[in-house]
């Protein structure tokens, strides 16, 4: 039944949608139920109450429709949600009928995979417009397609939900989550800033030594030590301070379990970064797997980035140097500070 | 008003005239009424100070305990349907003492709903339908209502709303407050859609097939007690109903009546149903007699039917049921036709009453009659009485034929006396009775050997030397004997008695005749309404080859009286034919009446002039038969043409709809569009058509390649088209057209004419 009432809904075959409600059930099910203790007993009077029931349940049905009628929806403004809060968007719906006003209205956007707690509209009166607000929730971040803008009523009885579903195309872009960032999450601040924090990175001062991995410069090998230590260690440096900062996201899904949540995590704290960083004023570039956005600053910098971490997929391989194209992104700037984010 | 307000005065109306369908069936007492009605009155204005969180849940409970008590009493008393419309009642009583939300109040509408099914059930009279339709109007409005606060509670609490419950409370306490949402014009569109739900309802329960033909149960409402009509009557009962006005008989005459005939030269008015010569009009005085059962052994306080040896009548080829089986009566001219409807009595044999002397009888519906495992039968019994077996609590309808013949005086007093011994039998004997009396009967007797005359003679001894009383008392030994000779006042069955008592002491054969004589004329139904105050004993004495007389001694003045019209008769008379309208085409209506209802909209039969409205096979011939010679390959032509044609109308509707929406782009009027449209037009007269895949720019470019000399003009106007259409400023905003924009339409035409079209190429 579920999948049914799914697959109405999805259709564009039926421009109107028709639901019971709660109350609706109710009455469906009583005026089976009179209908059969009428016809059992043949008693006329059961028929006349059946005959009310149907009645309500009829111009129920042709109310709700003219109801709708003459009626519009402006369209979806452009929204950036973030997933997993609420996003509100102002729709106005215009009633352009001559006479009798509309009642009891809901506009909301039709969006598959999203939480709508549609705008409410009382009455609108003949030739006017009023605004109200819809939230729409996403759970993930994504790219969601606009189907179409509905309009909706349970007037004038409540016992069903007639939809109209009005043309409208688009697509709306769920920004990843962004939290707040521990302070050891973040990169050092830039020259000139009261505090520096030394962290390791391409700077020309000694930080420490540690392990080699790959991708390191092997001309950073420290060789009688690794010889001591039976594995191979390179020398760290220290980071310079930069007012530039490349987020190195790897998007490739670890193995194991709870891959594909860690890799959410991981553009989510990619996202934090980039958030907090242009807020900070620095120039912030992004590089992944699947690409890169060019260094840039200010708020437009900042959608530019959620909304290309809003579509990145996860790579499912994760094959040694599958972090080469990062590299090659920064090495076009080899002065900034990176800041790796790996899932 | 405010909108809260408002709401819960709808409610109230609509519980309480839930209730009031319910309480009108006379079923509850005053210990149900009472705290039903209060509570109602009061549970929605004072919901405010049992608003405890506590009590919620204590409701609840209190909910369910009261509904194991209500299973428990159901159980014990068997009284099932009582004891849910009860606890429904406490249910009801319950809910609306906690009306808050929109949930509430639908839930309580839903309990309303359950009241007048439950009504529905025990409440079949007027009141129910008088209830139902400001029902309708105050349950519409009460669920649009609830709508609306629906919608005022989803505003008020929607998520993201500042505050927190507090603040919300506070902003749909102020939303419920608003006095702008109930205007004139909500009450105006609430009327209206009432009458659409109505009409509609109506449509629903007339069309609505009846295709349980009463196999489960059959409609039925509770019958009257009438006495009278038993095999035993107690002499002096009659006077206990004398002041009964509940209408138990309605006759209408499908002929003319004269007056000695209904009268039987016995007391009948002059002011006859026969004075407005018309079959179904009636003086405003009506007055009629309709002879029901007679009685012959008579024990000295009660009468008995000693001839209760039946038989069953059956219809013969006319379907008609004759009581003599013969047919000679039914030819006679004059021959009185009466369609009666009996109202539910109690006991499932019932006296059927007619004009006397009854002849035959017809019952309507024989076609579906077969159908009906619950058949009613006709059985007449030794003394000619007819009676019925059937469903009880069921009104029946039924035509007489009266056969007018008998009554001649002149033949009477010819008739002799040379009784049959059956006659003798069962007519002549008495209890022994006081000496007084039987020189009573002598004296009236001396010197009238004819029994005619004799008959005549105590009818007026009787007339004018008693008087009627319905307060007289007579002693429990010799009644009969007590108002004869010492109180001589009593009711008509005293004076039917003393007149029957005379003639047997005379050595004349009578009987004691119970039925109902007067009635008031209905003029807004065309019928006669007899009532229980109407009920009547008379006598019939009996005449050798004439058979049965009837000789009335009641004073006529006392029955002038119980016919009379009171000042509120106008009034009652309305009331009545509601109620006959009411039970035949609301409580009674059935396949049948269905099937008649729609027979008479194709114009297949008349209807409306009796009670039965009855089809025959006949009339099922005669709908087969027409509906056999309708021109069905034109009607299937029509229809077929009615199918392309809506198909037509669809596909052409889709496109004039989306032209509308294409060319809601600008207003039709917009100059530019205009010469946009004239250009297409001229283009398109040469050959040159834009395809639904061009732009208007690439249609442009097009005919430019095709007709060079028309390019400049095409592009300048298409470009205007275009950034009218499709540019910055909002329309309606735009400038005026450019200039020379008309002058380079025409510019182009010239062009397109000059050049004739280049010859289609498929390598093109």
């Amino acid at each position: 039944m579920g999948r049914l009432t799914d697959f109405v809904w999805r259709s564009d075959f039926f421009p109107r949608k028709l639901s019971f409600t709660r109350e609706g059930k109710i009455v469906f099910v009583v005026s089976v139920g009179l209908g059969v203790a009428a016809v059992n007993t043949g008693n006329n009077l059961l028929y006349m109450v059946f005959g009310l029931s149907l009645a309500l349940i009829v111009i129920s049905g042709v109310l709700s429709e003219s109801n709708l009628r003459g009626l519009r929806c402006s369209a979806l403004p452009e929204v950036r949600p973030v997933a997993g809060r609420p996003a509100t968007a102002a729709l106005t719906v215009t009633s352009r009928r001559p006479r009798f006003p509309a009642f009891s209205i809901e506009a909301w956007p039709m969006i598959d995979g999203a939480e709508t707690d549609p705008a409410r509209f009382l009455d609108v009166r003949p030739g006017e417009s009023q605004e109200g607000a819809c939230r729409m929730t996403f759970s993930r971040r994504g790219e969601y397609a606009l189907r179409g803008m509905v309009l909706s009523t349970s007037f004038p009885f409540s016992f069903f939900r007639k939809s109209l579903i009005l043309p409208a195309s688009g697509r709306i872009l769920v920004h990843p989550r962004v939290h707040r960032l521990r302070a050891e999450d973040l990169p050092p601040a830039s020259e000139g800033e009261e505090e520096h924090r030394p962290v390791a990175g391409r700077g020309t001062e000694f930080f420490g030594v540690r392990e080699f991995r790959d991708g390191d410069n092997p001309r950073h090998l420290l060789h009688r030590r690794s010889a001591g230590r039976l594995e191979p260690v390179v020398r760290e440096f220290e980071q310079a301070a930069s007012r530039s900062v490349w987020i190195a996201l790897v998007n490739a899904t670890p193995p194991g379990e709870g891959g594909a949540e860690r890799i959410e995590r991981a553009i989510e704290k990619a996202a934090s970064l980039a958030v907090h960083l242009v807020d900070e004023g620095r120039t912030v570039g992004l590089a992944t797997i699947s690409g890169a956005v060019s260094p840039g600053t200010g708020s437009a910098q900042g959608v530019r980035i959620l909304d290309f971490l809003a579509t990145l997929p996860s790579l499912e391989m994760n094959p040694p140097g599958i972090e080469e194209p990062i590299r090659a992104a920064l090495d076009t700037n080899l002065r900034a500070f990176v800041a790796w984010v790996r899932p | 008003m405010r909108f809260d307000r408002f709401h819960r005065l709808a409610t109230i109306g609509t519980v309480l005239l839930g209730l009031s369908a319910l309480f009108l069936s006379g079923e509850f007492g005053l210990a149900v009424v009472v705290p039903a009605i209060a509570v109602s009155l009061a549970g929605p204005f004072f919901w405010r100070s049992l608003d405890r969180p506590w009590l919620g849940p204590a409701s609840g409970g209190v909910a369910l305990v009261a509904g194991v008590v209500a299973l428990l009493w159901a159980l014990s008393t068997t009284d099932y349907l009582y004891a849910a419309i009860v606890y429904a009642l406490f249910l009801s009583g319950l809910k609306v003492l906690f009306l808050r939300r929109a949930a509430d109040f639908m839930q309580m509408y839903v309990l309303s709903f359950l009241q007048i099914m439950a009504a529905a059930v025990v409440n079949p009279g007027m009141s129910f339908g008088v209830v139902m339709l400001p029902y309708v109007v105050f349950l519409t409005l009460a669920l649009m209502l609830t709508n609306l606060r629906r919608g005022i509670e989803a505003q008020a609490t929607a998520p993201g709303g500042a505050g927190g419950p507090a603040a919300e409370a506070v902003r749909l306490n102020a939303a419920l407050s608003r006095r702008d949402l109930v205007r004139p014009g909500f009450v105006t569109a609430t009327v209206a859609i009432t009458v659409g739900v109505f009409l509609v309802s109506l449509l629903f329960f007339f069309l609505f097939p009846r295709l349980g033909l009463g196999f489960f149960a059959q409609q039925s409402r509770r019958g009257m007690a009438v006495t009278g009509f038993s095999e035993e009557v107690r002499l002096g009962d009659f006077g206990n109903i004398a002041e009964d006005p509940e209408v138990v008989i309605r006759v209408k005459l499908k002929t003319v009546l004269s007056p000695e005939r209904t009268g039987g030269g016995g007391g009948f008015p002059q002011e006859t149903p026969a004075g407005a010569g018309a079959a179904s009009g009636f003086s405003r005085t009506g007055v009629l007699r309709m002879r029901g059962q007679s009685l012959d052994r008579y024990d000295g306080t009660t009468w008995h039917k000693t001839t209760a040896r039946r038989r069953q009548l059956e219809q013969d080829i006319d379907g008609r049921l004759r009581v003599d089986g013969r047919r000679d009566h039914l030819s006679v001219p004059g021959v009185e036709i009466q369609e009666v409807y009996l109202e539910p009595m109690l006991g499932s044999t019932r006296v059927l009453f007619g004009v006397p002397q009854v002849a035959a009888f017809e019952r309507p519906s024989s076609a579906l009659e077969a159908l009906r495992p619950d058949q009613w039968r006709f059985h007449a019994d030794e003394a000619g009485d007819v009676s019925l077996t059937g469903p009880p609590d069921v009104a029946i309808v039924y035509t007489v034929f009266s056969d007018p013949r008998p009554g001649d005086p002149a033949v009477l007093r010819l008739a002799g006396t040379d009784y049959p011994a059956a006659i003798r039998e069962t007519y002549l004997p008495l209890p022994p009775q006081q000496a007084a009396v039987q020189d009573l009967a002598g004296r009236l007797s001396d010197g009238n050997p004819n029994p005619y005359d004799l008959a005549r003679k105590i009818e007026s001894y009787l007339k004018d030397n008693y008087t009627y009383s319905l307060s007289s008392s007579h002693g429990d030994t010799d009644p009969l004997a007590d108002f004869l000779l010492v109180n001589r006042e009593g009711h008509c069955e005293y004076f039917a008695s003393a007149m029957v008592v005379l003639l047997r002491l005379a050595g004349v054969p009578a009987r004691i005749v119970n039925g109902f004589y007067g009635g008031v004329a209905n003029s807004f139904g065309n019928y006669v309404a007899l009532r229980r105050a109407d009920a009547h004993s008379w006598v019939e004495a009996y005449f050798p080859g004439q058979g049965w007389a009837t000789f009335d001694p009641t004073p006529a003045s006392a029955l002038d009286l119980r016919s009379g019209r009171s000042w509120m008769q106008g009034v009652t008379d309305a009331i009545d034919a509601a109620r006959l309208t009411w039970y035949q085409w609301v409580v009674e209506y059935n396949l049948e009446k269905q099937i008649t209802f729609l027979a008479s909209v194709f114009q297949l039969r008349r209807s409306g002039e009796g009670f039965g409205d009855s089809l025959k096979r006949q009339d099922f011939r005669e709908m087969g038969d027409r509906l056999r010679d309708l021109p069905w390959s034109d009607i299937g032509l029509g229809f077929l043409g009615l199918l392309l044609g809506g198909a037509g109308f669809a596909v052409g509707l889709r496109r004039w709809r989306r032209r509308g929406v294409r060319v809601a782009l600008l207003p039709p009027h917009d100059p530019v569009l205009r010469a946009y449209l004239r250009l297409r037009r001229i283009l398109s007269r040469a050959g040159l058509r834009r395809e639904r895949s061009e732009t208007q720019l690439e249609f442009a470019d097009r005919v430019s390649g095709a007709r060079p000399e028309a390019a400049d003009a095409v592009t300048f106007v298409t470009l205007a088209y275009v950034e009218r259409a499709f540019g910055p400023a909002p329309a309606g905003t735009q400038a005026g057209p450019p200039d020379g924009l008309e002058a380079r339409v025409d510019e182009a035409a010239r062009a397109v004419a000059r050049t004739p079209a280049p010859p289609a190429s498929r390598l093109d």
